[in-house]
């Protein structure tokens, strides 16, 4: 019955237990489900587990229960296509981008995906126009302004045109005027998306349900709307 | 924060920007094999290495203040090895000093193998900044990787160049931090501050590697960095290996008369 659900839901997560190697428990059974196309908000207070479960989506952590992407368990022998089909971009830039120019880097996916060069240099130059950055393939990362890089990011994992994107922190940084255009963007682009913030206004203009978590644990989950109009759920975890 | 990068000159659109890298790399370290391998007391062939370096140096457009600047950075290196020639050269004494069991004599032929020596290395230093600054790293990361070197030593090299400047930002980042707090305390003398910083600097750089290699494995990373092959052969090319290798030939048949 689960995995019959599980089919049909983009991301399927049963009972999700993590624990770092120092014991510290980071999440505790955590249930949840993401419809294909919805934008699922995880807000929660520092600490919260909410980029440790984004490390789950696609096996980077692996912690006790099962997940499921698009009817696909996360598993050993799944984990070359759960990697192609979850992007995760990370909070820092300078984490996500490691290669000498941007190129590279957004090339870094599609060679590993096995892609002829021409698919590469097709699905390169698409990326980068996707999020407004064409003409900048030639340049270090570390010559770029942080909204920059922050496209940048977001191309790196578009180029491997993944069906879920899963973004730590998207907006974190940003000056007002990028951080509105990097929302813009977020919305334009058509996959299941994951976004773990502390930016609740990002939540209520892109995702359509939001996860609260606290201490690793599953508070709340439910329409954006109800849970972000319910005040006493906010300033109770730490987020008004 | 800006930094001064190695291979800021290298989108000039000089003769020596526009060669595959490849071939600079081959053709360069033909150069410096030459220069190191040169007979000793061959003051003529060394003199045609440095014009072969000078004619290199003035095509690559860059400024002399720049090869100076970065070349006599290098040098200390050199010196430091070829220190102890003066004192176990055989010949002529020029100078002796002594001072109960110790005796130290500096030889003429001594002196001059250290010059020779020095000589070679900056020749060899103002080749290797000639052929790095004029060439994006990126183009001599891929350029090291046609020619077989182990892709390990690559990727070492291409993070080293990614990230330097990341920790440095950081060290500096923390140095204002100390300085906001403890505006008179001067490091070099309070190395329990020192130690500490750079303990710290560490730990980060520790973590952020752990968390970039999960970025790379998130990617598909699997062991092996790929990369798209873009080699190719112009007739600048040939001109510049060519004309290197006709130069280097003459030079070697010379010194061999």
């Amino acid at each position: 019955m689960i995995e019959k659900t599980a089919k049909e839901r983009a991301v399927y997560i049963e009972n999700l237990t993590f624990s770092y190697p120092d014991k510290t428990p980071a999440l505790e059974n955590i249930n949840l489900e993401v419809a294909e196309g919805q934008t699922l908000g995880v807000i929660g207070p520092n600490g919260a587990g909410k980029s440790t479960l984004l490390l789950h989506l696609n096996g980077i952590l692996r912690g006790q229960g099962r997940i499921w992407i698009k009817g696909r368990e996360v598993c050993e022998k799944n984990l070359v296509q759960i990697r192609r089909m979850v992007g995760i971009v990370f909070q820092d830039p300078d984490i996500q981008l490691f290669m000498p120019t941007v190129f590279e880097d957004v090339s870094f996916g599609p060679l590993n995906m096995g892609l002829p060069s021409l698919e590469v240099k097709k699905r390169v130059n698409e990326a980068l126009a996707k999020v407004d950055m064409a003409g900048f393939s030639l340049r270090a990362p570390h010559h770029l302004s942080f909204g920059e890089k922050k496209r940048i990011c977001l191309a790196t994992v578009l180029s491997m045109q993944p069906e879920i994107l899963a973004l730590d922190e998207p907006t974190s940084n940003l000056d007002p005027r990028h951080r509105r255009e990097f929302i813009d963007l977020l919305r334009e682009i058509k996959a299941t998306k994951i976004i773990a913030t502390h930016d609740l206004d990002l939540v209520k203009r892109l995702c359509s349900k939001t996860a609260l978590l606290h201490k690793g644990k599953l508070a709340a989950f439910g329409d954006t709307s109800q849970i972000i109009e319910d005040q006493p759920l906010l300033s109770s975890y730490d987020l008004l | 924060m800006h930094h001064g990068y190695l291979d800021k000159y290298s989108h000039r659109g000089s003769f020596l920007n526009s060669l595959n890298a490849e071939i600079k790399i081959i053709g360069f370290l033909a150069i410096i094999v030459c220069v190191v391998l040169t007979p000793q007391y061959s003051f003529s062939a060394l003199f045609l290495y440095t014009a072969l370096i000078g004619i290199i140096a003035f095509s690559s457009r860059m400024p002399l203040s720049f090869l100076l600047k970065e070349s006599l950075g290098a040098l200390p290196f050199a010196l430091v090895i070829a220190l102890a020639l003066p004192f176990f050269k055989e010949g002529k004494v020029i100078f002796h000093f002594s001072a109960g069991i110790l005796k130290i004599d500096i030889t003429r032929s001594g002196v001059n193998l250290f010059g020779f020596v020095v000589f070679k290395a900056y020749l060899s230093i103002l080749a290797m900044i000639l052929l790095v600054g004029s060439t994006q790293f990126n183009l001599f990361l891929r350029g090291l990787q046609n020619l077989k070197v182990p892709a390990l030593f690559i990727m070492i090299l291409s993070f080293m160049y990614r990230y330097i400047f990341v920790i440095l930002d950081e060290l500096m980042r923390m140095s204002q931090a100390k300085r906001s707090r403890a505006p008179k305390m001067k490091v070099f003398p309070n190395f329990k501050v020192l130690s500490s910083m750079l303990g710290s600097l560490f730990i980060r750089s520790y973590e952020k590697s752990e968390k970039v290699y999960l970025a790379m494995c998130s990617r598909g990373f699997d062991g092996e960095v790929k990369a798209l092959n873009r080699f190719s052969f112009s007739r600048k090319d040939f001109v510049f290996l060519t004309g290197v290798f006709v130069y280097l030939a003459a030079v070697e048949f010379m010194v061999f008369l």
